[in-house]
């Protein structure tokens, strides 16, 4: 057992997770929905980044086109959403929220097989192994789980210090209040969506770069949302830990027991969280009386 | 994303919605069940460009018996229930046969599912079950691809041509009934070609993610990895051997991978011997009039013909020959009785001949052994095609 290789696999895995559901607990927090497109939406954009970004353009111009290009797609994709389900959601409740999520699933899915054609792509941004501590480790790996590790700990950060971050903790809080404390509510939300699609395009990158882009690496968006669950939902850091959980729990199995039942994994925390602390490990419980 | 990309997407869109070759009652309808849009798409697309290349090339010669063959389409992804409705549909519509088929896990409920229909049924490359082999073939049952069973020993034989020293053998699968029975029998082969340990490693049709895989493998140490998992997955599946420190030997089934990619992982790996073997022929792997044709249309329709196009062009030559011996009024029952009679040469695309008899709806195949040259970056022959007949020798022998 090669402790270096599993500790680097677990982290790497888990960033990806981590990252894509810091978005999940940003829009469940202030929408109630429950994103499922983020897996497809990931994979999605990894599609976008790997014809952009290929062995043939790897310049710095390439490079910040490829993520332009990335953003955009993502912002107007983050502007779709957020328009459909104020819209529909605030007409018919949050459970059509997450319907539209799960309708956009589909549709990522459909736009996918019709351009890509179940193609499977790796990105490749650094070539080579980097020695740390008398242990090889691949270039590209190293540099997802620092990225990863910089976007989670800037994001927590920016929840806490920036003035976004705060009304985004606000419009969570009670929407209603912070209209009459004149936060812009729906530009909030807007903002939520975006940064949410655009957390998800880096998770599905970070996947490209670990592993593959995909059609069935959509499923990486259930297990980004059981470490949401994981983490109670309602929190940030809660999610981070849900997702190392995740990942450690994915790769025990794989190495000490069976490949085939590491997809059961993300099931079975759920099930085991669900029965011993239902709100999460650091969510509380909701109170529902009568009036 | 290139523009050819897309307009061949349209184009296979089209055919699968059964838009091909003017439309008349007089016409010889074939339904084709296909994956065109599910996680099998990299893999029985293909075979369907090939098989549409022949027929292409019969009804632009003029048919058979002056009518022409059309191809009714329909995706079915890997999906057995969306198989079974699909194929009697077909039926209904007039498809005099069915050809082509998803992953073995489709194949019986078609074949349960249409068999009182008398509807022939071709299975295509690369999967097949063993519902086709003798001594007891199923009745209007036949597959020019891949019976594991057969396939899977070769694998095992072929493993220690590639590395004669070889004491440990290691089968990875993705999980389908025929991924296990492809890994079982060449694990039987490859013990009975003398490797002293043979062990299986399988996962989830849907992994994409090997790194773990991969490192599992590697703390593994064996001597040769074979590989049974198809197009998409070797991409990930290698690097991640590699990355896990496996500078072993890998031997790919062409089961539906695809030697383009096979020879991009094979790059990204440069301390793993690569290997491939398969039962068709890819572009610069073979010679004669048949290959010489699938060569020269497919570079006219865009397409790099690899073997995948090779098993759809031979799945086609199959079906017109036997619509041509079925006669002008040809119905399901008497393309049956044509179809066990089948006796075709394939003119450079196989090593063996496509032979099926009444209880044999298989017959003998050969396998060609590929090794990936560093220097050229090409697979190069090694040896000639190793014949074998369609009974299981070690497998059955072990079950």
């Amino acid at each position: 057992m090669n402790w270096q290789s599993f500790i680097f696999s677990t982290l790497g895995t888990a960033g990806v997770y981590a990252t894509i559901a810091l978005g999940v607990v940003l829009v469940y927090r202030t929408n109630k929905v429950l994103p499922f497109h983020v897996g497809a939406l990931a994979m999605l954009s990894a599609y976008v980044m790997s014809d952009f970004w290929t062995a043939q353009t790897q310049t710095a111009s390439a490079l910040l086109m490829a993520l332009a290009t990335v953003a955009v797609l993502c912002a107007g994709f983050g502007y779709v959403m957020h328009l459909l389900v104020d819209r529909f959601g605030a007409r018919y409740g949050h459970f059509v929220g997450t319907v539209i999520t799960i309708a956009a699933t589909t549709f990522l899915g459909g736009v996918m097989s019709l351009f890509w054609q179940g193609d499977v792509r790796r990105i490749s941004f650094v070539e080579g192994n980097v020695t740390l501590f008398g242990t090889q480790y691949p270039a590209d790996g190293l540099l997802v789980i620092a990225v990863s590790a910089a976007i989670i700990v800037g994001v927590l950060l920016a929840m806490r210090v920036t003035s976004i971050g705060v009304q985004m903790q606000a419009v969570a809080a009670n929407a209603r209040l912070a209209q009459l404390r004149s936060i812009p509510v729906r530009t909030v939300l807007l903002i939520v969506w975006i940064g949410s699609s655009l957390l998800a395009a880096a998770g599905g990158i970070f996947m490209a770069t670990l592993s593959s882009v995909s059609l069935e690496g959509s499923a990486i968006g259930v297990s980004a949302i059981v470490a949401a669950v994981i983490g109670g939902l309602y929190s940030m850091p809660g999610a981070v830990i849900g997702a190392i959980l995740l990942a450690v729990g994915e790769s025990v199995v794989t190495q000490f027991a069976n490949p085939r039942y590491s997809q059961v994994v993300p099931i079975l925390m759920l099930v085991v969280l669900l029965a011993i602390r239902p709100s999460g490990l650091s969510g509380s419980a909701e109170r529902i009386g009568r009036v | 994303m290139p523009i050819s990309r897309l307009f061949r997407a349209a184009a296979l869109a089209t055919a699968v919605l059964g838009a091909g070759p003017a439309l008349s009652a007089d016409n010889y309808k074939i339904g084709y069940l296909v994956d065109s849009s599910g996680p099998a798409q990299g893999i029985f697309n293909p075979t369907l460009e090939g098989f549409k290349l022949y027929i292409d090339k019969v009804n632009a010669e003029g048919g058979v018996h002056g009518r022409q063959i059309e191809i009714l389409s329909r995706d079915v992804q890997i999906d057995p229930q969306r198989s079974v409705l699909a194929a009697q549909e077909l039926i209904a519509e007039g498809a005099i046969s069915l050809a082509g088929l998803t992953l073995t896990s489709t194949h019986m409920p078609v074949y349960t599912a249409v068999s009182r229909q008398n509807v022939p049924i071709v299975a295509g490359f690369p999967a097949n079950v063993g519902a086709i082999l003798p001594p007891k073939a199923s009745k209007g049952f036949y597959g020019v691809g891949l019976a594991f069973e057969i396939t899977g020993e070769v694998g095992g034989q072929l493993a220690k041509t590639a590395v004669p020293d070889g004491k440990k053998f290691l089968c990875a699968v993705f999980e389908s009934p025929g991924g296990f029975v492809a890994c079982e029998s060449a694990m039987a082969g490859a013990l009975a070609a003398g490797f002293e340990s043979a062990e299986m490693v399988t996962f989830p049709v849907a992994q994409r993610d090997f790194r773990a895989i991969g490192e599992r493998i590697a703390q593994m140490k064996p001597d040769v990895v074979v590989t049974i998992i198809g197009r998409g997955r070797t991409k990930s599946f290698v690097p991640a051997l590699a990355q896990a420190g496996y500078e072993g030997a890998l031997l790919s089934m062409e089961c539906g991978t695809g030697d383009d990619e096979l020879i991009e992982v094979a790059e990204a790996a440069p301390k793993i011997d690569v290997f491939s073997y398969s039962r068709y022929v890819g572009k610069d792997q073979g010679s004669g009039e048949q290959y010489d044709a699938l060569v020269k249309a497919a570079e006219a329709a865009g397409i790099n013909p690899l073997a995948f196009h090779s098993g759809g062009w031979v799945l086609a030559m199959v079906l017109t020959d036997a619509l041509e011996r079925c006669g002008p009024d040809c119905t399901p029952e008497k393309l049956d009785g044509a179809l066990e009679q089948t006796s075709l040469d394939t003119g450079g695309l196989t090593g063996a001949p496509v032979k099926f008899t009444s209880t044999d709806h298989y017959g003998p195949t050969a396998s060609i052994l590929l090794h990936y040259n560093r220097e050229t970056k090409k697979l190069d022959r090694i040896g000639d095609w190793l014949q074998s007949d369609s009974t299981p020798k070690h497998y059955s022998m072990k079950r």
